[in-house]
C-alpha cells in the first residue's frame, strides 16, 4: 500500500495541478466597463477660446463626444472626428485602421490637458504636440500610447445626426461638424470620379451646386475606396464633414464624405 | 558476519555503478524542443525530410566529441557538425521516421518515444550526411527488466513531470512493455511558455521456439506546448529581460499564449523477426496518424497585434515625441503594451465589427498519415563477410489548413484574402468562415517514397572494409482544396502534377585495427537527396505552381583516429569534409522595394562544411573521468547562388536570375568553435556527481540571402548602410557551467534514485541562443527615396540558472 501510495499521490497532485493552460473564456461587453467621466467643458467653448495659433492646453479640461467620421473607407487619413452636439474635434491619431476602435457613434472622453490644440481647414485638431515647420502644425499622436492617455473610449453608441444646412446658413464655427446638404448636383466633367487628383494634390475636388448660384466642394482622397467610382449626376443629398480652406485656388467651404451612403439621391 | 555484509556492500554498490549511468541517462532532459524555437517556427519544423534511407550500423563507438555534445550545447543553436537538421536520421524498428512531408525532424515524437519505446539508442553510420541515427526499438524484449517510476520538478517549459515504465518476462515466451509519460506546468522563467502534455505506450512481444519473434507496439500522446517567439535586441534592453516573449498576454487575470503547439495521435508498429542459420531476417510495418496544429492572431482591415511590431518599436520611429512615449511604455512594464493586448483585440471585435471579427485565433493545422513498410535482413558473418540488404515503402498524406480557433468575441470573417480582398475559394466565394471552419488555405501535400538497399562488409584480421548503396524515389504532389481567385501561376485546385526525384547514395568505408583500442578509419559517401517540398513549390499554401525539382547532391569524407597510449588515456581525432550542391529555397516575404508580397526562388546554393574533432577521455582512479573535446569546422556556403523573384499573388516575374553573393558566408547558427570539459566523479556509496563547462564561439546569424543581392544592398541609404546590409553578424562567443549530482540508496524494499541538475549554474542571462536576419527594410526618407536600411536581427537568449530534480524509485 505504501509502494502504491508512492506512485499514486504524486500523480494525483501533479495533474490536479496540470489543467487549462490554454482553455479561456470568452470576453463580452460587460467585461469593458463604461467610463463615466463627465466632461467639464464643450467643445464650443474650447473653439471660441482658440486665437489661432495652435498650443498646448494646460488646463485639466475634459471633453467627450461622439464619433462621427472614421477611416473605414480611406478619405480619413489617421484620425477621426467627433462631436459633442456644440462644436466637432479631428483627433490626429496617426493610427491606420483607427475604425476597429473607434467606430462612429462611440462616445469618447477627452483629456486635453497636455495635448496640443491647432486647426487645418477650419477643423479644429488635437494631436500630440505642436511644430512649426508643416502645414499640419500638430503632430499626430503616433501611437497608441499616447492616443490612449489623452482619449479614452466608453462602452455607450450613440448616433450623431448631421445637421441640416443651406449654403448660406455655412459658418466657420460649423467646420468639423457633420452637416447633411441638398439637393446640390454635381457641375462640371460628366465623367468624373471622386478622387481625381490634379497630379500634385493627393485629394480630388467635385463642385456641387444647390438652385442658386453657390457651389460646394465636395473633396476625396485619392486613397479613398470610392475614389474611382464615378460621381453621381443626379441631384442629392450629401452628408460630411464640413471644410474651410483653400481648395482649387480660393477659400471656400468643402466637405468630406465618409463614404458613398453619405451621398443619397434626391 | 563481517565478510557477507562487505560481499553485500559490494554487490550493491556494484549494481548502483551499473544502474546509476542509466537512470542519469533516464533523467535526461532531451533539449529537442529548442529547435521550436527557431526562427521559422511558423512552420511546422516537427517533421523531416530525410536523407537517410537505410540504417547501416557502423558501429556504437561513441566518441567523447558526440557523448559530450549531443546535448551539452543546447544554449546555441547547434547543428552537429553544422548541418542541416533535416539530414538527422531517426528509426524506428526500421522505420524511417526521420523522413516526411515537413522540413525538420518530428522533434515531438522523438521525445515522447525515448520515454515510451522499449528501448532507444544513437547508433552512428556511415553513408549519411548526418552521421549518426538514432534508433527506436519496439520489442518489449529489448527493453531493461523492471519497474521504474520518475517525479520530476524542472523549472524550465514545464513544472513538475512523471514518468513510469514496467518491462518483463510474463512466460510462455511473452514480453511486455507499458510506459507513460506527463509534464505540466508553467515555465519558470519564459512567460507563457508551458507544457501539458500526456503519452502511454505498451509494447508485447511473443518469442517462438526456434527466435522467431512477433511483436507489436502502440503509442499515443497528446500535448500542447506554449511558444516562445525572439525579438529585437530593442525588445529586451527596453524590458530588461532577455526571456521576453512577444506571445503572451493576460486575458482574464491569466497568461494567454497566442501561439501553442498541439499535436496528438497514436502510433502503431508490427514486427516480426525471424532468424536463421544463415540470416536474420525482419518485416516492419507501421502507421502513423496525428493532428497537430500551431496557433496565430490573424487579423483582417486591422493594425498588426504583435506588441513587438517594429511600429511599436522606438528605434523604429522617426518622431520624437512617438518614439520617447514607446520608450516609457516599454520601460514601464506595463503589459497591456509590452505583451498581447487581448482585452483590445476583444474590443474591437465586439464594439465595432458588427458580427465580423477584425481579430481571431487561427491553427495552422496539419492531418497527418504516415503509412510505412520495410523488409530487411541481415546476414551472419559467413568467412569474414556480412551483408545487408532490404526495401521500405512510405507513404505519407497530409492535408494542411487554416482553421478559426477563436473569433474573440466577434462571429464570424469572410473567406477572403485579408491584404487583396480576393476569394479564398472561388468553389464557394463569399464564404462565412465561423468557429472551427478552415479558412485561407487547404490543401493535401502527399509524398511516396520507395527504396532498396543494401550493405557488404568484409573483415579479415585488422582489416575491415565496406561498401553501401541505395536507390530509390521520392514522389511528391499537392492537391489544392481550394480554388483560389488570385494565386501564383493561376492554379491552385486540385492536382498539381507529380513532381518525381531520385534518391541514391553509396558510401565506401574501411577501418585498420593496430590493437583493439587502437585504429584508423576512413568513410566516404556520395549520393542525392530530395529536398523539402516547400523549396521547390513556390507558394504551397495557395498555389500549385512549382519549380524544377532536384535533388540536393552532396558528398563527403570522414577519417577518424582513435588512441590509447596509456590504459587511462584514450585520444580522438576526426576529421570530415561534406559539400553540398543544387540545393534549392524558397522564401515568402515582403519585398519593400517592390510593395508587394513576393516569393524568392534560390537556387544553386552550395554548402561546404570541413573541419577536426578531437577528444580525450582520461581516467583517473576508478572514480574519475575527465572528458574533453574540442571542434573547429567551417560551415560556408560555397560559391553563388541565382534568384528569381515573383510577386505571390500572381507569379508575375520581378526580378530574374539576379546573382546572390553568397560565397563564404556562414550558413548555419551552429557554432564552428565548440569546447566542452566534463569532470565526473563515482563515490563507493553510490554518489555521482558532474560538472561540465561548454563553451561555444564563431557563431553568426542565419543570413537573409536576398541581402546579398545587388538590388537591395544597392538600394541602401549609404555606403555605410551598404556594409551593414552585407555584413553577417557575428553572436557573442558564450559558455556555461553545469552541475550535476545524483545519489542512488535503497528505501523500504525499493531503489532510490535522486538526481539534481543544475544548467548554466552561473545564471548568465546574456546568453544568445540564436539570432536571423528579418527581410523587411525600412525607408530612411520618405518613400525610399533616400534609400534604405535592413531591420534588425530578431534574437533568442538562452535560460538563466534552471533547475531539474528528479527521484527515480525502482522496484
Amino acid at each position: 500500500m505504501r509502494t502504491l501510495n508512492l506512485i499514486i499521490l504524486p500523480l494525483v497532485a501533479f495533474v490536479a495541478v496540470a489543467c487549462g493552460y490554454g482553455s479561456f473564456g470568452a470576453m463580452g461587453k460587460e467585461d469593458f466597463p463604461a467610463d463615466g467621466t463627465l466632461p467639464n467643458a464643450d467643445l464650443a467653448v474650447l473653439r471660441e477660446h482658440y486665437y489661432g495659433t495652435p498650443k498646448v492646453l494646460t488646463d485639466d479640461l475634459v471633453f467627450e463626444g461622439y464619433v462621427v467620421s472614421d477611416d473605414r473607407d480611406g478619405n480619413f487619413f489617421r484620425s477621426f472626428v467627433i462631436d459633442d452636439g456644440t462644436a466637432a474635434l479631428e483627433i490626429r491619431a496617426g493610427l491606420y485602421d483607427l475604425y476597429t476602435l473607434y467606430p462612429r457613434g462611440r462616445r469618447v472622453v477627452v483629456h486635453a490637458r497636455g495635448a496640443a490644440l491647432g486647426m487645418y481647414n477650419g477643423v479644429m485638431q488635437l494631436g500630440a504636440c505642436v511644430n512649426d515647420y508643416a502645414a499640419y502644425r500638430v503632430e499626430e499622436f503616433g501611437t497608441c500610447v499616447l492616443l490612449d492617455g489623452h482619449v479614452s473610449r466608453d462602452t455607450v453608441f450613440s448616433t450623431v445626426e448631421p445637421v441640416a444646412v443651406c449654403m448660406a446658413e455655412l459658418d466657420e464655427s460649423m467646420c468639423g461638424r457633420l452637416v447633411r446638404m441638398g439637393p446640390l448636383a454635381a457641375v462640371g466633367d460628366e465623367d468624373a470620379i471622386w478622387g481625381a487628383g490634379d497630379g500634385y494634390s493627393s485629394y480630388g475636388k467635385v463642385d456641387f451646386a444647390g438652385r442658386g448660384n453657390d457651389s460646394i466642394a465636395v473633396v476625396t482622397s485619392i486613397y479613398a475606396s470610392f475614389a474611382d467610382e464615378k460621381v453621381c449626376r443626379d441631384s442629392v443629398m450629401i452628408t460630411g464633414i464640413l471644410m474651410y480652406g483653400n481648395f482649387g485656388g480660393k477659400e471656400r467651404f468643402a466637405v468630406k464624405l465618409r463614404d458613398t451612403d453619405d451621398v443619397e439621391m434626391f | 558476519m563481517m565478510r557477507n555484509g562487505r560481499l553485500i556492500a559490494k554487490y550493491v554498490q556494484a549494481i548502483l555503478f551499473v544502474l546509476l549511468p542509466y537512470v542519469a541517462a533516464y533523467a535526461q532532459e532531451d533539449d529537442y524542443d529548442w529547435p521550436y524555437y527557431d526562427e521559422t517556427e511558423a512552420d511546422f519544423k516537427d517533421i523531416v525530410s530525410d536523407t537517410t534511407l537505410f540504417y547501416r550500423p557502423a558501429g556504437n563507438d561513441v566518441s567523447v566529441f558526440k557523448t559530450l555534445s549531443r546535448y551539452g550545447f543546447s544554449f546555441t543553436s547547434y547543428r552537429a557538425r553544422g548541418m542541416d537538421d533535416r539530414y538527422s536520421g531517426f528509426s524506428l524498428s526500421g522505420l524511417d521516421i526521420s523522413a516526411g512531408l515537413s522540413e525538420y525532424p518530428d522533434y515531438t515524437l522523438y521525445t515522447f518515444l525515448s520515454a515510451l519505446a522499449p528501448e532507444d539508442e544513437d547508433t552512428y553510420v556511415t553513408g549519411t550526411p548526418g552521421g549518426a541515427i538514432r534508433l527506436f526499438d519496439t520489442r518489449a524484449s529489448s527493453a531493461s527488466p523492471g519497474t521504474y517510476v520518475t517525479y520530476t520538478y524542472s523549472r524550465k517549459r514545464y513544472r513538475t513531470g512523471a514518468k513510469a515504465r514496467s518491462s518483463g518476462y510474463i512466460g510462455s515466451g511473452w514480453y511486455y512493455h507499458v510506459a507513460a509519460r506527463g509534464r505540466w506546468g508553467n515555465d519558470a522563467h519564459i512567460g507563457g511558455v508551458f507544457s501539458d502534455e500526456e503519452a502511454f505506450s505498451a509494447a508485447l512481444e511473443k518469442i517462438f521456439d526456434g527466435g522467431v519473434s512477433l511483436s507489436g507496439f502502440a503509442a499515443i500522446y497528446n500535448y500542447a506546448r506554449g511558444l516562445r517567439g525572439w525579438s529585437e535586441q530593442e525588445v529586451f534592453e527596453l524590458t530588461g529581460d532577455n526571456m521576453y516573449n512577444p506571445y503572451w498576454g493576460v486575458q482574464q487575470g491569466r497568461r494567454r499564449n497566442s501561439r501553442v503547439r498541439l499535436d496528438a495521435g497514436p502510433v502503431f508498429v508490427m514486427r516480426c523477426d525471424i532468424p536463421s542459420d544463415a540470416a536474420y531476417y525482419s518485416v516492419a510495418a507501421g502507421y502513423r496518424t496525428s493532428e497537430r496544429s500551431r496557433s496565430s492572431l490573424a487579423w483582417f482591415d486591422a493594425p498588426n497585434p504583435a506588441p513587438d511590431y517594429y511600429m511599436n518599436l522606438p528605434g523604429h520611429r522617426s518622431e520624437p515625441h512617438v518614439a520617447d512615449a514607446l520608450e516609457d511604455a516599454w520601460r514601464s512594464g506595463d503589459p497591456a503594451f509590452t505583451q498581447v493586448d487581448w482585452g483590445r483585440l476583444y474590443e474591437s471585435n465586439l464594439f465595432a465589427g458588427g458580427l465580423r471579427s477584425f481579430y481571431l485565433l487561427a491553427d495552422h493545422v496539419e492531418k497527418l498519415h504516415d503509412f510505412q513498410a520495410a523488409f530487411m535482413v541481415r546476414s551472419r558473418a559467413e568467412d569474414g563477410f556480412v551483408y545487408d540488404y532490404g526495401i521500405r515503402f512510405r507513404m505519407e498524406r497530409s492535408r494542411m489548413f487554416r482553421r478559426a480557433a477563436d473569433m474573440l468575441g466577434g462571429r464570424y470573417i469572410l473567406n477572403r484574402d485579408p491584404y487583396t480582398g480576393t476569394e479564398c475559394d472561388m468553389n464557394e466565394p463569399g464564404r462565412i468562415v465561423t468557429v472551427e471552419d478552415t479558412f485561407d488555405y487547404d490543401y493535401v501535400m502527399a509524398r511516396y517514397d520507395v527504396s532498396a538497399y543494401g550493405r557488404v562488409e568484409y573483415r579479415c584480421g585488422r582489416w575491415s572494409a565496406g561498401v553501401d548503396g541505395s536507390v530509390g524515389g521520392v514522389w511528391v504532389d499537392r492537391y489544392g482544396m481550394y480554388d483560389r481567385e488570385r494565386c501564383f501561376g493561376g492554379d491552385s485546385f486540385g492536382r498539381s502534377g507529380t513532381v518525381a526525384l531520385p534518391r541514391y547514395d553509396v558510401s565506401l568505408y574501411g577501418r585498420y585495427g593496430f590493437s583493439a583500442s587502437h585504429y584508423l578509419s576512413l568513410n566516404a559517401f556520395s549520393g542525392a537527396w530530395p529536398p523539402y517540398y516547400g523549396d521547390f513549390f513556390y507558394s504551397p499554401y495557395y498555389s500549385n505552381a512549382h519549380a524544377a525539382a532536384e535533388a540536393v547532391r552532396m558528398s563527403g569524407v570522414e577519417l577518424d583516429y582513435t588512441v590509447r597510449p596509456f590504459g587511462f588515456l584514450k585520444l580522438e581525432l576526426s576529421a570530415y569534409l561534406v559539400h553540398s550542391s543544387a540545393d534549392t529555397e524558397i522564401l515568402q516575404y515582403y519585398d519593400d522595394l517592390y510593395d508587394v508580397y513576393s516569393v524568392a526562388s534560390i537556387t544553386g546554393i552550395g554548402k561546404r562544411n570541413w573541419g577536426v574533432e578531437a577528444g580525450v577521455k582520461c581516467d583517473i582512479g576508478d572514480r574519475v573521468d575527465i572528458l574533453a573535446a574540442v571542434g573547429i569546422g567551417s560551415y560556408v556556403y560555397s560559391g553563388d547562388a541565382s534568384a528569381d523573384i515573383y510577386e505571390e499573388a500572381t507569379g508575375n516575374p520581378l526580378v530574374t536570375n539576379e546573382c546572390v553573393y553568397l560565397d563564404g558566408f556562414v550558413h548555419t547558427q551552429s557554432p564552428q568553435t565548440s569546447v566542452a570539459v566534463s569532470v565526473r566523479y563515482f563515490s563507493p556509496g553510490g554518489f555521482d556527481a558532474e560538472a561540465e563547462w561548454l563553451f561555444a564561439d564563431r557563431r553568426y546569424v542565419s543570413l537573409n540571402p536576398l541581402r546579398r543581392t545587388e538590388r537591395i544592398a544597392g538600394a541602401m541609404s549609404s555606403p555605410e548602410m551598404r556594409a551593414e546590409c552585407i555584413r553577417q553578424e557575428r553572436l557573442p562567443a558564450a559558455s556555461v557551467l553545469n552541475i550535476g549530482v545524483s545519489k542512488g540508496f535503497d528505501l523500504w524494499g525499493m531503489r532510490v534514485f535522486v538526481n539534481l541538475s543544475v544548467n548554466n549554474l552561473l545564471g548568465r542571462r546574456d546568453i544568445v541562443y540564436g539570432g536571423y536576419e528579418q527581410t523587411r527594410l525600412a525607408e530612411a526618407g520618405s518613400g525610399g527615396a533616400s534609400g534604405y536600411s535592413p531591420f534588425p536581427s530578431r534574437y533568442s537568449y538562452y535560460y538563466p540558472r534552471t533547475v531539474l530534480l528528479s527521484v527515480t524509485l525502482g522496484f
